[in-house]
């Protein structure tokens, strides 16, 4: 077993946390209570359903307290769990990684989505599937030298282009730089006119420090 | 006057229609083959199908096609016996004068070797006379070394210390040794003499030890059983948890040797100590600040070891398609990307976020890939000098205001 660290070396994976929400129509499972509206599914996995099992031990996730046994453990992929509900809480999602990463784990949170909001709850009809799914990628900082290769056994495993399906993709990720670069050339010509600013400001307070010198002089 | 004007006037309750009303009405059109009430009975169930029911399985009846073989009365003769006696018995088909009784074979004689003069001297065992062991010999031989029956038929000389089972036992097996020895002086052993010797090895300490437990085990109350029981499970359940603990230990071993703290920390334990650090830290968050200034990163050192052990597997240009990046500084675990979208006090982050939706972008990256996260740290260092700017224009706007 190689536990050497490699310097400088960062590599990330990339992978998807959310839930899908559906209203309970009229086939409702038995185990839904009466109150219950919505049946939903909170999951962790690849950007385009890939299989994370090669560095993902297990995932817990902990819902809220009153639904039994509120601590659910997944130890194989689909890291899923479907439930019905009526309302929106947040989700503490832990992900565990395999014994070659060391054992470590993270947490994330999620904020179930049952309902439409923003521009999705004007629509007509509404969406029949409500989604809220988030992009998020594991950094895995100086890896072993073993969890480098085991790593490096699958790529970084992003789709080139979107999808109805899925959003995540290298198309997507351009598109998004490039809207962040045209952003940041914005903010810069802002700052370049602020500075001239200061600049004429400073002149001018020079100027009039120095008439009300002069002014205190004569008097 | 009928009956209605009758309990009218009696002031009776009840039977206010008809009796005829109250028949109840059949519904349903009239059924050919079956009468309407009848039909009515069956509701809105259709007729019950009939019930399958299973036949009973019984074993298929043998085929005979040939007919049985023919039995004889046959004569025999037994020539395990001398007395040359004739008896009869069935035979299948017809009989065979000359065939040899098929029981014979299991008429088996022990060869026991007999005492020779000679070997008297040999066989010398204390406690052990030549004619006992004559008699033991004997019957062995009558008895086939049936030990329990010549058990039973010895009889003791010396009946003050009657001889256990295992004592003849062992002098038997002496005996044989001693003659087998006898025999093969002066020439090489056979290895089927030698194999033979050895069967002959009579451990006559073990073999009553071995009788005491089988004893023992024969005796055993059932409480003892339970208990006993009880204990083999209790020591497998012993055995699983240590075998736990182990793999939990080497587990949690391998957890704490990963990754090294960088320092120890005895040198924070003193006062002054805490002061360094404290001054220290304030250093290292001033040096934050200054980095908003300079937003471009330096190119990441590359360390000549990780270099090689990289390009093993993978080439420069694959890099980015296994999302392997270089960074200067970095501390070894795992954290999400998330994690390192920049931070500031909640006053700040709420006019860097209403700045981010004037710019008509969300307040986190959708895509927070290492370029991406990169490029958005950018911009919202920018955003934070812009504001800075913005306040010193205030700041100056003022003085100059309140020095006319």
């Amino acid at each position: 077993m190689s536990s050497k660290r490699l310097k400088n070396v960062s590599i990330a994976r990339p992978f998807v946390y959310g839930n899908t929400a559906s209203p309970l129509g009229t086939d409702r499972p038995a185990s839904a209570s009466p109150d219950h509206s919505h049946s939903w599914t909170v999951f962790v996995r690849g950007p385009n359903g890939e299989n994370l099992d090669y560095f993902i031990k297990r995932v817990v996730f902990r819902l809220h307290e009153t639904y039994p046994n509120s601590v659910r453990t997944i130890d194989q992929p689909p890291y899923e769990v479907t439930e019905t509900g009526w309302g929106e809480f947040d989700i503490n999602i832990r992900i565990y990684f395999n014994a070659v990463a060391g054992d470590k784990s993270i947490t994330l949170y999620h904020r179930l989505k049952l309902h439409p909001y923003g521009e999705e709850a004007n629509k007509v009809p509404p969406p029949p599937v409500v989604q809220s799914v988030i992009f998020d990628e594991v950094v895995f900082n100086e890896p072993t030298e073993e969890l480098f290769n085991v790593l490096t056994s699958h790529k970084y495993g992003l789709p080139s282009r979107s999808t109805d399906r899925s959003k995540f993709s290298y198309q997507a990720e351009n598109e998004e730089a490039d809207r962040l670069a045209a952003a940041y050339d914005k903010v810069q010509a802002q700052l370049r006119i602020m500075r001239e600013k200061i600049h004429q400001l400073e002149q001018r307070k020079k100027i009039m420090q120095e008439q009300q010198e002069k002014t205190k002089e004569d008097t | 006057m009928d009956a209605k004007s009758i309990r009218d006037v009696l002031n009776l309750p009840g039977k206010s229609e008809s009796p005829a009303a109250k028949r109840p009405k059949i519904e349903g059109k009239k059924h050919e083959s079956i009468q309407r009430e009848l039909y009515a009975l069956l509701g809105d169930n259709s007729a019950p199908t009939m019930l399958q029911q299973p036949q009973k399985q019984f074993k298929s009846r043998p085929k005979i096609q040939r007919k049985p073989g023919p039995w004889v009365w046959a004569p025999f003769t037994n020539q395990a016996r001398d007395d040359g006696l004739v008896l009869h018995h069935w035979v299948k088909g017809s009989a065979k004068e000359d065939e040899e009784y098929s029981y014979v074979k299991y008429n088996t004689k022990i060869e026991i070797p007999e005492i020779s003069q000679d070997a008297e001297s040999v066989i010398e065992q204390e406690g052990w006379s030549i004619d006992e062991t004559k008699k033991l010999l004997a019957l062995c031989s009558e008895y086939d070394l049936r030990w329990v029956v010549i058990f039973d038929r010895w009889t003791d000389e010396d009946t003050e210390n009657p001889r256990k089972i295992e004592d003849l036992q062992e002098r038997y097996y002496y005996v044989r040794q001693k003659l087998l020895e006898m025999k093969t002086t002066g020439s090489a052993w056979t290895a089927d003499q030698l194999s033979l010797y050895n069967q002959l090895d009579y451990p006559k300490e073990k073999e009553i030890a071995r009788k005491e437990y089988l004893e023992g085990l024969m005796h055993r109350t059932p409480a003892e059983v339970t208990e006993e029981e009880a204990l083999l499970v209790e020591a497998r359940k012993l055995e699983a948890a240590m075998k736990r603990m182990n793999e939990e230990r080497e587990e949690l071993l391998r957890l704490l040797d990963s990754p090294e703290a960088a320092g120890s920390i005895a040198k924070y334990s003193t006062s002054q100590g805490v002061t360094t650090l404290a001054a220290n830290l304030m250093q290292q968050g001033q040096n934050k600040k200054k980095k908003v200034e300079s937003t471009a990163a330096p190119a990441a050192e590359r360390p000549q070891a990780s270099v090689a052990f990289i390009r093993k597997k993978i080439s420069a240009r694959e890099e980015a398609a296994y999302g392997i990046s270089w960074k200067e500084k970095l501390h070894p675990g795992i954290q999400l990307r998330s994690a390192k979208f920049p931070t500031f006090k909640a006053s700040v982050q709420q006019k860097v976020n209403s700045i981010l939706g004037e710019l008509g972008l969300p307040i986190r990256p959708v895509i927070p890939t290492d370029r991406v996260t990169m490029k958005f740290e950018q911009l919202v260092n920018s955003i934070v000098m812009l504001l800075e700017a913005k306040k010193a224009v205030d700041r100056l706007n003022t003085e100059i205001a309140t020095s006319k």
